[in-house]
C-alpha cells in the first residue's frame, strides 16, 4: 500500500504546491510510490492521523498527533534540500 | 486554467526604509488597482502574515512570498517588490525570528493546488542568488522586470 503523505502550509495553496510536488518526484526517482494530500497547517490537528508523515513548510508542531513531521522549507530555501529529501525518504520507505 | 500574469506594472520599488506592512499594503492595493484581486485582498494578506509568516532566509539575498487564500482573487497574478534598503521579516519557519528581505513576490492565486508551474519558478528564481543580486542592483521597474523573466518565462 502507497505511503500517505499530507503536505501543509499556511493557506494550503502556494508552498505546499511546491513541496508536494518535489517530495513525489524524490521519492518516484528513488522507486517509492506515495500518495500526496495538501492542507492548511490549521486542518493538521484533525487531518493529520490518518497519515504516515506530515510535511509543513512552517513551523508546526502538536502535541496530540502521533504522526511523524518533517519541517522542509529547505524545499523553498534550497538550504539542505537534499538532506530534507533524503530524511522524508528514509520516513516514509518501510 | 488563466496563466498568472507578470509586467512592468507590476513591479515596485522601494527606495526608502519601509516596513513589513507598508510594503504588503502596496503591492497588495497595486494588484487590486490593476484588478487581479478583490477589495478583501490587502487585510487578507496582512492576516495571513501574522499567522502564517512567509519569509525565506537564504542566508544571502532574502525573500518574501506573501499570498493569502484564493477567495480573494480575481486573476492570477505576481507583484513584485525590490526593497532597496532590505526590510525585517518574520520567517516562515521561524516565526518569532525575522530575516533582512529584499525581494518580495506576492501572489495572486485563483486555485489551490494548481500554478504549480509558475510558483517552482518563483522558487527558482528566490535560489538564484546571482540574478536576485542583479534585480535589487536593477535601476528601474521595467529592468527589474526583464531580469525576473528570465526564471518566471
Amino acid at each position: 500500500m502507497a505511503k500517505r503523505v499530507l503536505v501543509a502550509c499556511g493557506n494550503g495553496v502556494a508552498t505546499s504546491t511546491v513541496v508536494a510536488d518535489k517530495v513525489k518526484n524524490y521519492c518516484a526517482e528513488r522507486g517509492l510510490n506515495i500518495q500526496i494530500s495538501q492542507c492548511r497547517m490549521i486542518e493538521l490537528h484533525d487531518k493529520g492521523d490518518g497519515y504516515d508523515l506530515i510535511v509543513t513548510s512552517g513551523k508546526f508542531s502538536d502535541p496530540d498527533l502521533t504522526t511523524p513531521c518533517i519541517m522542509a522549507i529547505s524545499l523553498l530555501t534550497g538550504i539542505g534540500a537534499d538532506k530534507t529529501l533524503e530524511q522524508i525518504y528514509q520516513a516514509l520507505k518501510d | 486554467m488563466p496563466n498568472v500574469e507578470f509586467s512592468p506594472s507590476l513591479v515596485v520599488i522601494f527606495n526608502d526604509k519601509s516596513s513589513y506592512q507598508e510594503v504588503e499594503a502596496a503591492l497588495a492595493h497595486k494588484l487590486v488597482e490593476l484588478g487581479y484581486a478583490k477589495e478583501s485582498f490587502p487585510d487578507a494578506i496582512a492576516k495571513r502574515e501574522i499567522d502564517y509568516p512567509t519569509g525565506l532566509d537564504v542566508e544571502g539575498i532574502n525573500a518574501a512570498m506573501p499570498h493569502c487564500d484564493v477567495s480573494n482573487v480575481n486573476k492570477p497574478a505576481v507583484c513584485v517588490g525590490v526593497l532597496r534598503k532590505p526590510v525585517p521579516w518574520r520567517r516562515m519557519d521561524e516565526p518569532d525570528v525575522t530575516c533582512e528581505v529584499s525581494f518580495v513576490s506576492m501572489l495572486a492565486l485563483t486555485e489551490a493546488h494548481a500554478h504549480l508551474a509558475m510558483l517552482q519558478k518563483v522558487v527558482a528564481l528566490i535560489q538564484d542568488q546571482a540574478l536576485m543580486k542583479k534585480i535589487v542592483d536593477a535601476s528601474d521597474a521595467d529592468e527589474v522586470y526583464e531580469l525576473a523573466c528570465e526564471k518566471l518565462f
